[in-house]
């Protein structure tokens, strides 16, 4: 039986060529999408699976409320172990550092101290040493098999020496496989945790507020991680009482990281479950596009199968093998199409991979999902696809259609037109979306920012005695015609600004806790708002004509603002600020100055209250401001500067207006996602309207042939046909419009600065959907007024 | 075989009421050849499907092969058609995806039949209406009279007791028209008791008893001399 059903299939497929065409390719399509969002969000959900006790590591967070980092500091890791022995601790903490082997030098970011439980934490196969011993005692390094390489070709690094920050020799110990891809963290070397004993005698620090380690537990089998959890406060109580930070501590589950965590100080960016939910769900409701082309053109086409139908029913076939046989025929029609999808995932997945920035492996034959989406998929679709039109063509009545009497056109018609509104829906919400997406992307990148980003060279120093050194390197720069401004600072541009502590007015109400202002604080040498084209709302800016003003300091308009509000009665306006005497921390001095407000960070965030002052141990980022014109001779010249005075050092540059649009590259990929999946979803609904459009004019062959003999012209007869799509693409267009806006107005609450949904996109896209509906069965309506009445009516 | 009581059929849309039916009562024995004539709209074809249980009346009793039927759901007459009820139609109403020798066995393959004996049914038949060497061939390669004849075998095939057929010569020539009458006749002769609408005089001289049909009512029975084989 199921025999019969296929060879009905196949030769239907046969004698409708065109019909399978549209329904084998906007399936095909639609499958390829999906299943490349199915990669993307599996690979999204791997994140840190791989290690075989993910689900039992946790990670230590600090809370302030209004900031958090996802790592502890110092004393709390030295009385964790003997208070909470049950718990393996892993211990990693981040830095950056000039390496060199012979001659060979290089700034290598990806740098981790981390101690020897990082094997038993962390699943990380060891390739040459031993794991116990590696990373136990200092002077010792663990290389990546690609880092070894980097240094020593094909020889083997082992007992090799390096030379770190041209201070500390480190001599191989081991090599170990690097993180894969799907990992929170990446390193290239790893430096015993022990160093840091050496560096700051790190076991007996008492610094509770040097939050810059990371902290893993890992718990055993069937252990609550909430009891510990629970057991922190009281573990801070009694170790560090009135000196505690003021940090909620939390743990946070490995798993959790990629998604969910948003801390700042993360080791490396991470993701948003929001996007896998967003993907997943566009993914669905381009499937459903597509299986609706199916449906409409099947149900379209139900006067063609009725008298099958009745047939069937005839010779004794009940509705149950009916319904079987119509699924057995979409699920052969999804099969089709899943073999086109094989291909075209092969051809797309190189470009999806370079969109999403995944590696995503696809090894059809060898990887189990893979195997299975192909098939789950094709399942589904055959089933979702087939069950509208199984349903009604199996209940026909023989009596009714073996007569003839029959008329499909009315049949199903208001679904169908709701399906057609629903594929158009889809697609105005995804062209919506895009020009949103994109619109919001040009405001941040054109946003100003308070400051003139263009033209800012960031160069990151690698060691104190570059700092140092900085007067020298300023004078030989400003030589050169096109540097303008020479500055340093402790922040880059972008900057997360992870540095805070309170400002207070010297001496008011000096025990009052509400007296002050939370600041993040940000270290500035001479000439930094110059360089940056920041100007002066009150007061002046640092001057070396006031040598005084190494002690003093300057707000911005946003600290500036909250000064006045905390202290009314000795400050009357804002600008009446500059002249008080400002405390931070152990420091007082003059406030000279109030900036107007910039952005340093992104336009995801708000612009933070900022205190500028001098501290030369905090600096570490020259920032050099060139004049347009010959950018690549300026940065030429900057790093031949570079290279004479700071020999054997890298010169790492960036420039800042750089720095800011990386920010929005996730928004960017957004965007060009977006787009591509707009344009596919588009293109399956126009495949399913033309096949529409050409099934009703052939129903209405009759009509029209009656009306063109009644004197109707060719334009009449396109308007005539074109007016249903016309006014179901309207009512499409009305309902995607208002999904879109509320979807895409929740969307843009996620940026601290964002531009409003401009009115324009709705007509723009409205119009758009239209001219793609016209021109899309507009090849049907002329093929079907221009024929002649004689042959249609003689047809009929 | 069939008994009829007070049969009646009544069709209704939002608002019209015909009615197709009316008070009809009608017996056929097995093996006898029945021909109902009747000028168009007169209710004809709403008795055919009634017999062959396409239909339900909305009145009166229906009782076939001794079962009361008239209020079968769709499901059981289904089933009971199957296998005891052929149909046979003016357009032939072949499935043109599916070769003759496909079409045939179709209603052999809701009966479940096991492969060989489906083979030898279908071969067998064909052979009967003389088809067999294009067996192979699918419906728009055949004339209307060829056609027809593979709608008969499949009407056949499985044997049943009654056969109905909607003016089997509607779309036919004269020759291939008495082509199939010749070949209904001999499917009577072999047991298989036949209701056949016609507008044809000559087709009805076939059958043993004629039944004219008019407004929904019987108005006349004529019983003809030829006297059926397997009274």
């Amino acid at each position: 039986m199921l025999k019969n059903y296929f060879k009905v299939a196949l030769r239907n497929l046969q004698r409708h060529p065109a019909y399978a065409f549209i329904n084998v390719t906007g399936l095909a399509v639609g499958m390829t999408c999906c299943l490349l969002i199915l990669l993307f969000v599996r690979d999204e959900l791997s994140y840190d699976r791989f290690h075989e006790n993910a689900d039992r590591v946790y990670r230590i967070v600090s809370d302030w409320g209004n900031f958090s980092v996802p790592s502890t500091n110092p004393p709390v890791i030295n009385r964790l172990g003997p208070d909470f022995p049950e718990v393996t601790m892993a211990l990693l903490t981040p830095f950056g550092a000039q390496v060199r082997f012979d001659d060979q030098s290089f700034f290598e970011e990806r740098l981790y101290f981390a101690n020897p439980e990082v094997f038993d934490v962390f699943t990380i196969p060891v390739v040459l040493g031993n794991p116990e011993t590696m990373l136990a005692e200092p002077g010792k390094v663990v290389l990546t098999p690609e880092s070894a390489r980097k240094y020593f070709g094909d020889e083997n690094p082992m007992g090799k020496v390096l030379v770190v920050d041209g201070e500390f020799e480190v001599e191989v110990a081991g090599v170990v496989e690097a993180m894969p891809e799907n990992a929170h963290f990446h390193y290239d070397f790893l430096v015993p945790w022990a160093t840091l004993d050496i560096l700051m005698d790190f076991s007996n620090s008492m610094s509770w507020g040097n939050n810059s380690y990371y902290t893993y537990l890992l718990f055993p089998e069937g252990y609550d991680p909430k009891t510990l959890e629970a057991g922190l406060p009281a573990f801070i109580e009694r170790h560090a009482g009135d000196n505690w930070n003021g940090a909620e501590l939390s743990l946070q589950a490995l798993t959790d990281i990629h998604l969910h965590s948003h801390h700042n100080m993360e080791l490396e960016a991470n993701s948003n479950v929001a996007y896998v939910y967003i993907f997943s769900i566009i993914a669905v409701f381009i499937l459903l596009v597509a299986c609706i082309n199916f449906m409409n053109l099947a149900t379209a086409r139900s006067a063609e199968r009725a008298k099958e139908v009745g047939v069937r029913k005839v010779a004794g076939a009940r509705r149950g093998q009916l319904i079987q046989q119509f699924l057995a025929e979409s699920v052969l029609m999804a099969g089709l199409a899943l073999v086109l999808s094989v291909v075209l995932t092969a051809v797309a997945l190189p470009v999806f991979r370079a969109l999403t920035g995944k590696a995503m492996p696809l090894d059809v034959l060898n990887d189990g999902f893979t195997l299975l989406a192909f098939f789950g998929i094709t399942l589904l679709v055959g089933v979702v696809a087939g069950s509208y039109p199984a349903l009604v063509l199996s209940a026909f009545r023989p009596v009714t259609v073996l007569k003839g009497t029959l008329h499909s056109i009315g049949r199903g018609a208001f679904l169908r037109k709701g399906l057609v509104v629903f594929q158009f829906a889809t697609s105005v919400c995804l062209i919506v979306g895009t020009m949103v997406v994109f619109n919001q992307l040009s405001y941040l990148r054109e946003a100003n920012l308070g400051f003139d980003k263009e033209q800012v060279v960031v160069v990151p120093t690698q060691s104190d005695s570059q700092a140092e050194q900085f007067a020298a390197f300023k004078d030989q720069l400003l030589q050169q015609p096109n540097v303008s401004h020479v500055a340093i600072a402790s922040e880059g541009l972008p900057s997360e600004l992870l540095n805070g502590s309170s400002t207070r007015l010297d001496g008011v109400r000096p025990d009052d806790e509400e007296a002050r202002v939370r600041t993040r604080t940000v270290a500035v040498g001479h000439d930094f708002f110059e360089a940056l084209g920041v100007e002066m709302l009150a007061g002046r800016s640092f001057s070396l004509d006031f040598p005084a003003d190494s002690g003093a300091f300057i707000l911005n308009a946003t600290a500036a603002r909250i000064l006045q509000e905390t202290y009314p009665e000795q400050i009357a306006t804002v600008e009446d600020g500059v002249g008080q005497t400002l405390r931070l921390g152990g420091r007082t001095g003059p406030l000279v100055g109030i900036a107007e407000d910039f952005n340093m960070s992104s336009l995801h965030e708000e612009i933070e209250p900022i205190i500028f002052f001098f501290n030369p141990n905090w600096y570490d980022h020259f920032l050099i401001r060139i004049q347009p014109g010959n950018f690549a001779g300026t940065v030429a010249a900057i790093g031949d500067t570079w290279a004479q005075l700071y020999p054997g050092s890298p010169f790492l540059y960036h420039f800042a207006d750089q720095g800011f649009d990386a920010q929005y590259r996730n928004e960017e990929r957004l965007g060009l996602i977006f787009t591509v999946f707009a344009v596919l979803a588009i293109f399956i609904a126009c495949l399913g309207l033309f096949g529409l459009a050409s099934f009703t004019a052939q129903q209405r062959t009759k009509e029209i042939g009656v009306r063109k003999v009644l004197g109707a012209s060719v334009p009449n007869i396109v308007v005539l046909l074109s007016k249903e799509f016309t006014v179901l693409v309207g009512v499409a267009f009305v309902v995607g419009a208002g999904a879109s806006y509320l979807l895409m107005h929740n969307w843009l609450e996620q940026f601290a600065y964002r531009v409003g949904i401009p009115w324009w996109i709705f007509p723009v896209t409205g119009l758009a959907a239209l001219l793609i509906a016209w021109l899309t069965v507009s090849y049907q309506s002329i093929k079907a007024s221009v024929a002649n009445p004689v042959d249609s009516l003689r047809y009929e | 075989m069939i008994k009829a009581d007070h049969l009646k059929k009544v069709y209704r849309t939002d608002e019209v009421e015909t009615t197709a039916l009316n008070n009809v009562n009608l017996e056929i024995e097995a093996g006898e050849f029945v021909s109902v004539m009747g000028p168009s709209g007169c209710g004809k074809s709403t008795l055919l499907n009634i017999l062959g249980l396409l239909d339900n009346p909305s009145g009166g009793t229906y009782n076939f092969l001794g079962h009361d039927v008239a209020g079968y759901s769709e499901r059981q007459r289904a089933q009971f058609r199957k296998g005891n009820i052929g149909f046979v139609f003016q357009s032939f109403n072949l499935i043109d995806e599916l070769t003759v020798y496909e079409n045939v066995e179709l209603p052999l393959l809701y009966l479940g039949m096991a492969s060989a004996e489906r083979v030898r049914r279908v071969e067998e038949t064909l052979e009967r209406v003389n088809i067999m060497h294009r067996k192979d061939h699918f419906p728009q390669q055949l004339s209307g009279g060829q056609q027809q004849r593979v709608a008969v075998a499949r009407a056949v095939v499985a044997s049943p007791k009654l056969i109905l057929a909607d003016e089997p010569t509607g779309n036919l020539d004269s020759t291939n028209g008495e082509e199939v009458m010749q070949l209904l006749t001999e499917m009577n002769e072999a047991g298989a008791a036949i209701v056949m609408v016609t507008h044809s005089p000559a087709d009805a001289e076939y059958s043993h008893r004629i039944i004219h049909l008019f407004d929904g009512h019987i108005v006349t029975e004529n019983f003809l001399e030829r006297k059926y084989a397997h009274a």
